[in-house]
């Protein structure tokens, strides 16, 4: 049987993951794929969001994929994309995963049998780069555990904030191959370069976990206005790291996507029907007063509830 | 009979033949066959050969198979400070800086391969086939509250003041982390869950009732669901809230040399619960002659009028360097009662004064704050006390001096003489004693210095 290549997608909240894969998708159009998102919250968001690709896809919400308590989700949505006929799989993790474990947990259910490693791509944003380094653990795991580095968002910053950003991954991850990009383009020919080796990062490495990540699901009441709404959003946006889902309001589809105190809401066109919508997902870290915040918002504008 | 079943026999309450005995040898196990602290707590094959040196050369009845309260914070994201003499100590604290506690998911709650558990776990098979069948093993945890310490540094004390459910909920959490470790420890052999919460010591009975007593009893409700026997280990001078201790219902309560054993156990007695302790780690087991020890165990013995409820140990975790013939002699007081009793029957103890001068505290430029510990970087109770008052000179800068001394330098051990310390931790402001074993919020310290301002 032949080999399934396979590509692992990291990168902190906000990196530009979604619209990286969407980019990476495209790249590969003329291979089958598969395509295998997580997400840390419980509202699957980033799948709706590929849907319209037409690539063979699966999901795993509510918990970090390499999590003890997504592990057996992880193996068996794993186990059966092999089984299908792609030739390539993707896997984008959520942005509080810590890849650490990944090459241990790909030989231990044996799937180096079947699979192709092609590497782990680490996706950071410029603008907010330092800030999440010296707050969020999972941010230099991420980057210890990956063999691209790619620093997206680049616009949004000038040339000395960029050398400063290779210099602090230099430290954390000296023998990574780093590039840099804006709204998440690429090129192939960044990961030919050679095959990485399928070394255990993790095997000295004791286990921990980052207590400070959290994450809530607030409901929004219906008929709020789009204005209501942004000023509830804004009011406890900069105590979160990530704020994102799909609400309905004056009876239109919006797309809330904000990454740190970057707010950003969009009318939202697809032929897709979205059913979950009206419950967005916000996620917290280390010294954030996330909890605190929103229910502060939630008595201030008195449009919505705290479901998680 | 077996040591095991003597010791298990007194946990439960039976009479028995002879005291029994357990040393808290921890990081001590190390020196016994040359590795140093970090060494034994971070290799599996070195920690098993100390602990099978301890059980040859102190003839012990129980013993712990690892002491070291930083396991579960380390798991869940603390920074370790290493140190070659002792446990290590929390360095970062996850949780803290927060206004209000942001309680983490029970999700993260360690498995048995987070941090150093597996290490731990495979010590305590070893052990369990080794040595298992003669003696009673004690898998030792950390207590929902050091745990929650560990976890939010000193914030925690204000919370219990500012937001009462935020911390019940938090406790929660901890409480649900220690009854996981029990688990994991019972199902790898051992016979007694240690459940060890020095900083217990340094809140009130009041808030013991308010916050721990849920937690506790749940917690020693679910060793006895497990079929093992409970001890609630506890250091500092927690002599007011042994009763509400007591009430938690543990099978037994272990307590250090800042406790009066003798009273103590009176309230013991009086609810059947086994008490534990207290050979004074410093000033006896380290500085002491073997003499020292053979004549404070059998004096202990000789003054507790009845002996029923009773198993001797050290104070808390032994030190590193506690001399080996210290600890065999109070291996000795226990198993040959009668002999070492004749041997120490005319033993004088030589006091050797250090001459210590104190500061003129009428006449201080600016407020003093001095911190008398057992030691910051291994007593955790000592660790958050020095923790405050380093805030305290982050707060104030140069506007205030603060020193902290150690009782394990022989110089300090005279300094608290001289000042009447009497319990450790505390903390002196201007040569008066503000605060004794109690550690204060943020908020109560900047109130007593600018009072001496």
């Amino acid at each position: 049987m032949l080999k399934k290549d396979l590509y692992f997608i990291t990168g902190f909240l906000g990196a530009g993951k979604t619209t990286f894969m969407r980019n990476l998708i495209n790249q590969l159009k003329d291979k089958k794929l598969h395509v295998i998102i997580n997400e840390f919250g419980e509202v699957g968001v980033d799948g709706k969001l590929l849907s319209d690709l037409g690539v063979a896809l699966d999901e795993i919400n509510n918990g970090s994929i390499l999590c003890s308590c997504r592990m057996d989700q992880f193996v068996s949505v794993l186990s059966s994309a092999l089984k299908k006929d792609s030739e390539t799989i993707i896997i984008e993790a959520s942005g509080l995963t810590n890849p650490a474990n990944l090459v241990r947990t790909l030989n231990q259910f044996k799937f180096t049998d079947y699979i192709n490693y092609k590497g782990c791509i680490c996706l950071v944003d410029a603008k907010r780069f330092h800030k999440v380094v010296e707050t969020a653990v999972v941010v230099k795991k991420q980057l210890c555990a990956s063999d691209y580095i790619i620093i997206n968002k680049s616009d949004l910053v000038d040339e000395e904030k960029l050398n400063e950003i290779r210099r602090t991954i230099a430290i954390v991850k000296p023998d990574a191959v780093i590039t840099t990009t804006s709204f998440g383009q690429i090129k192939m020919d960044w990961f030919s370069a050679s095959m990485v080796e399928s070394k255990d990062e993790s095997i000295d490495a004791i286990q921990t976990v980052d207590i400070t990540l959290k994450k809530y699901l607030v409901k929004i009441n219906d008929n709020t206005s789009v204005d209501a709404f942004t000023k509830f959003v804004k009011m406890f946006l900069h105590e979160t790291h990530r704020v994102k889902g799909f609400i309905k309001l004056e009876n239109k589809i919006f797309y809330l996507d904000c990454v740190g105190t970057m707010f950003k809401l969009e009318e939202y066109y697809s032929g897709d029907i979205i059913n979950n919508f009206n419950k967005i997902v916000v996620l917290s870290g280390k010294g954030l007063d996330t909890r605190k915040a929103i229910m502060d918002a939630i008595n201030t504008y008195n449009n919505a509830e705290l479901l998680i | 009979m077996l040591p095991k079943e003597l010791l298990l026999k007194a946990l439960n309450h039976e009479k028995v033949e002879r005291t029994p005995w357990v040393p808290f040898a921890g990081v001590h196990a190390g020196k016994l066959v040359g590795y140093d602290a970090t060494e034994v707590l971070q290799s599996a094959d070195k920690l098993y050969e100390a602990l099978i040196k301890v059980n040859e050369l102190y003839k012990p009845d129980g013993q712990p198979v690892i002491f070291d309260l930083q396991v579960e914070a380390e798991c869940l994201g603390c920074e370790l400070v290493w140190a070659k003499d002792g446990p290590p100590s929390v360095k970062t604290h996850p949780l803290e800086g927060t206004e209000e506690i942001q309680i983490p998911c029970k999700c993260t709650i360690p498995t048995k391969e987070s941090g150093r558990i597996p290490l731990i776990l495979d010590v305590m098979e070893r052990m369990k086939k080794s040595v298992g069948d003669t003696t009673a093993l004690y898998g030792l945890i950390c207590g929902p509250f050091t745990l929650a310490t560990h976890l939010r540094g000193n914030d925690i004390f204000m919370d219990m003041y500012d937001d009462e459910d935020m911390v019940k909920d938090f406790l929660d959490y901890c409480n649900a982390v220690a009854m996981q470790m029990a688990e994991y420890y019972v199902q790898a052999g051992m016979d007694v869950i240690a459940v060890v919460d020095p900083l217990i010591s340094q809140i009130s009975p009041n808030h013991f009732e308010e916050f721990m007593a849920k937690p506790f009893t749940q917690l020693f409700d679910k060793i006895r669901e497990l079929g093992a026997k409970s001890s609630f280990f506890v250091c500092g001078d927690a002599t007011r809230n042994i009763e509400v201790m007591c009430k938690s219902n543990p099978d037994s309560i272990s307590v250090d040399e800042n406790v009066n054993l003798l009273e103590a156990k009176k309230i013991t007695d009086k609810y059947n619960i086994v008490i534990g302790g207290n050979i004074p780690l410093t000033t006896i087991m380290l500085h002491g002659t073997q003499q020292d020890n053979m004549k404070y165990v059998i004096d202990l013995l000789d003054n507790m009028d009845n002996k029923d409820n009773f198993v001797l140990a050290p104070g808390c975790d032994m030190p590193y360097d506690c001399p080996i013939e210290n600890a065999i002699g109070v291996a000795q007081s226990v198993l040959e009662t009668e002999k070492v009793r004749e041997m120490v029957k005319n033993y004088i103890a030589v006091d050797d004064e250090i001459e210590i001068e104190l500061p003129d505290y009428e006449n201080l430029s600016k407020p003093f704050v001095e911190v008398f510990t057992l030691d910051s970087a291994t007593c955790a109770a000592c660790t958050y006390m020095f923790g405050a008052a380093q805030q305290a000179k982050d707060t104030f800068g140069d506007a205030i001096d603060m020193v902290e001394y150690k009782f394990t330098i022989k110089e300090n051990i005279a300094r608290c003489k001289k000042m009447g310390v009497k319990n450790l931790p505390s903390m002196y402001i201007n040569g008066k004693l503000k605060f004794s074993s109690i550690v204060p919020s943020k908020e109560e310290l900047e109130k007593a210095i600018k009072d001496v301002m």
